[in-house]
């Protein structure tokens, strides 16, 4: 929020990104976390429509490694929806839009398993029909509604979070987010600062995501080891409804049903953890900070809690010392 | 005619790869002296041995002899060269601030020009001590000097040796850190120069030039485990912590210590804790918000001053210290 620009900053975390287009509108599609790229890891999300791969460099030096395989083809020729991220620190959102809204709807016989749009970026869709990629980007960030969106989930901290006053921290503000996806049978990478979508391969045979696994893992490649940091998430379908309805039909062999229920647990615990964790984000968190700090020095604990905080510090700032850092 | 300076001073020494500048104890010296008025020989010379440690010719306009701002006794000096990034550092071994002013711009003037005639130039007249509201220090510029006492200085102690002198400009310069506000002695030498050093050493442990704040972090002090701690030996404490909480949360109706741990040790938990910590290193939080927690208003203006607010919370008189017990309430 304190960002000249209006966008605060978005935190890399799937269920941010979940409730991101829960909230735009989006139905049966939601965010998860991609440890790998091996074809079992993939297997238990699947299907998958798009990844998002979110990176940073470590190294300045590494910069140089920004070598794209593909070309740069024109969006609206290819059928590509594409937006430029004009916006300070709305890449995130902006690799969503670009993903979702490449993604094509379907309709299931189950209700709750369809895939739609929704009203709201429908008709930003629709809207923007033979729009370059400039003013979908200027169309996206003044849309009132997506960026209260996606401001909504840094309210836990109101204060000003000025990312240089955490030199340990992860500045996410350096963070690049990227979507890949297939669109009309073409693996695309839509990459917002860049003009263009880029056009990888055709996919080959029935899965994509062994074309867009190739892709990705050459790109990590290009850059030396070490200086890049990134994480992949993946935007699949919502699993809940279509676990729930498997677990509860009486025509799946009772041998899967044990796995079947596994994995409905193993999702609807994530989602708690993942709804709770995104009401602490859009609440003011501070007054209970204040309280406890309060009971704590009430407690007569505070003294011990300080000492044992002081000698970590501490510690800290000698082996930053040891490193030749400033303590600045 | 050559001109002549002298006048008890330690050097300090700034740490390698650190904006931080030790006092060092040592008493010594600065003395200098203008050569024919064409440059000064500048040197510090150890009282207790009686060597020159340090020697240099300065030629007119080469350097400037500056009072360290962010020093709150007023006592450190910078000798800084313009032609090079050379840097000295000196502490004015005297406690009057006259006498401290006199000789910052006796010295300065000498060496932009030799020829020029000590205790000529004016003193710098003093500025009214601006003290903004405790609100309007809010949103505070960074890295300005914090003031941690509210009511001006005394005056009376600065000038008290001097009754006709205007108030001291460097007298209103107090508390960037927490080191007190120096108290005025008689003259120089004795132990209060051991306890001026070691102030100075202090201050300068506590960040020195660079404005640095507790080596604590408000993360580390309400850590998930001191959390769980805080909650298992005060149960009592839950009650007044859920209604804070946002609605929403799926708790049960009479939430346990083992329900709301997950919760308070969730990564927005630290960060918001975090954020707090950041606001008050960065330059501190209005003081009424401080007092509806029970805090002084300085507790707003550092880490320092938050933690020692907390520590000043506990309800027994007890000295906090080697004293574990915990308190009943």
């Amino acid at each position: 929020m304190e960002d000249p620009s209006g966008w605060s900053l978005t935190e890399s975390d799937p269920q941010v990104f979940t409730q991101l287009l829960k909230d735009l509108g989006v139905k049966g599609l939601q965010v998860d976390d991609l440890y790998s790229l091996d074809e079992s890891t993939l297997s238990t999300l699947k299907p998958i429509h798009a990844l998002i791969f979110l990176f940073k460099y470590v190294e300045s030096s590494a910069g140089g490694a920004e070598e794209s395989s593909g070309i740069e083809v024109d969006p609206l020729d290819n059928g590509v929806w594409f937006a430029n991220q004009v916006i300070n620190n709305s890449c995130g959102t902006v690799a969503a839009l670009n993903a979702v809204m490449n993604i094509p709807s379907q309709s299931s016989q189950y209700s709750e398993e369809s895939i739609q749009l929704g009203e709201e970026l429908g008709n930003l869709r629709e809207f923007g029909t033979g729009m370059e990629s400039l003013d979908l980007g200027h169309l996206v960030s003044s849309s009132p509604h997506i960026r209260e969106v996606h401001n909504s989930f840094s309210k836990s901290s109101p204060f000003s979070m000025d990312s240089s006053a955490f030199p340990e921290r992860e500045k996410e503000d350096a963070y690049h987010f990227i979507a890949y996806l297939p669109i009309n049978g073409i693996l695309y990478e839509l990459d917002g600062l860049r003009k263009n979508p880029i056009m990888h391969a055709p996919i080959e045979g029935e899965d994509w995501l062994n074309t867009a696994r190739e892709t990705v893992e050459s790109r990590i490649g290009t850059y030396p080891p070490g200086s890049l940091m990134f994480n992949l998430l993946a935007i699949r379908s919502t699993p809940l409804p279509r676990l729930t309805r498997l677990l509860n039909d009486p025509s799946t062999p009772s041998e899967q049903k044990f796995q079947i229920q596994d994995q409905l647990e193993h999702e609807s615990n994530k989602d708690k953890r993942g709804q709770m964790e995104n009401t602490l984000r859009r609440n003011n968190l501070l007054p209970v900070v204040f309280q406890l700090f309060k009971a704590l020095g009430e407690s007569g604990q505070a003294g011990k809690a300080v000492e044992v905080a002081r000698a970590k510090g501490e510690e800290r700032r000698e082996k930053r010392a040891a490193k030749g850092e400033g303590d600045d | 005619m050559a001109s002549q300076i002298s006048i008890a001073a330690g050097r300090s020494q700034r740490r390698e790869g650190s904006k931080f500048v030790d006092a060092l104890p040592e008493k010594g010296t600065l003395e200098l002296r203008s050569e024919d008025g064409e440059y000064t020989h500048f040197t510090w010379k150890n009282r207790v041995t009686g060597q020159v440690e340090d020697e240099l010719l300065v030629f007119p306009g080469e350097a400037t002899f500056e009072k360290v701002d962010q020093d709150p006794s007023g006592r450190t000096h910078i000798l800084k060269f313009s032609s090079s990034d050379q840097k000295y550092f000196f502490w004015i071994q005297k406690s009057d601030q006259q006498v401290i002013i006199r000789a910052q711009v006796d010295i300065d003037n000498l060496i932009r020009d030799p020829t020029y005639r000590i205790g000529s130039a004016p003193l710098p007249v003093p500025s009214t001590p601006q003290r903004p509201a405790q609100e309007r220090s809010w949103p505070p510029t960074p890295g300005a000097p914090r003031l941690s006492h509210p009511e001006p200085a005394p005056r009376n102690a600065a000038s008290a040796s001097t009754p006709s002198a205007p108030p001291v400009a460097g007298s209103s310069n107090d508390g960037v850190m927490d080191v007190e506000q120096i108290p005025a002695q008689e003259s120089a030498g004795g132990s209060g120069q051991d306890q001026m050093a070691r102030l100075l050493a202090e201050w300068a442990r506590g960040g020195g030039i660079a404005p640095a704040d507790d080596d604590a972090r408000l993360t580390d002090v309400l850590s998930p485990i001191q959390m769980s701690t805080l909650l298992t030996t005060h149960p009592s404490l839950i009650p007044t912590i859920t209604p804070l909480l946002p609605s929403g949360l799926d708790l049960p109706p009479n939430p346990s210590a083992q329900d709301l741990l997950p919760i308070l040790s969730a990564p927005q938990f630290t960060d918001a804790i975090a954020s707090l910590d950041n606001a008050l290193r960065s330059g501190g939080l209005p003081g009424n918000m401080m007092r509806e927690l029970g805090l002084p208003d300085n507790a707003g203006q550092s880490v320092k001053g938050f933690l020692e607010g907390l520590i000043g919370l506990k309800k027994d008189d007890q000295p906090e210290g080697g004293d574990e017990r915990m308190d009943e309430d």
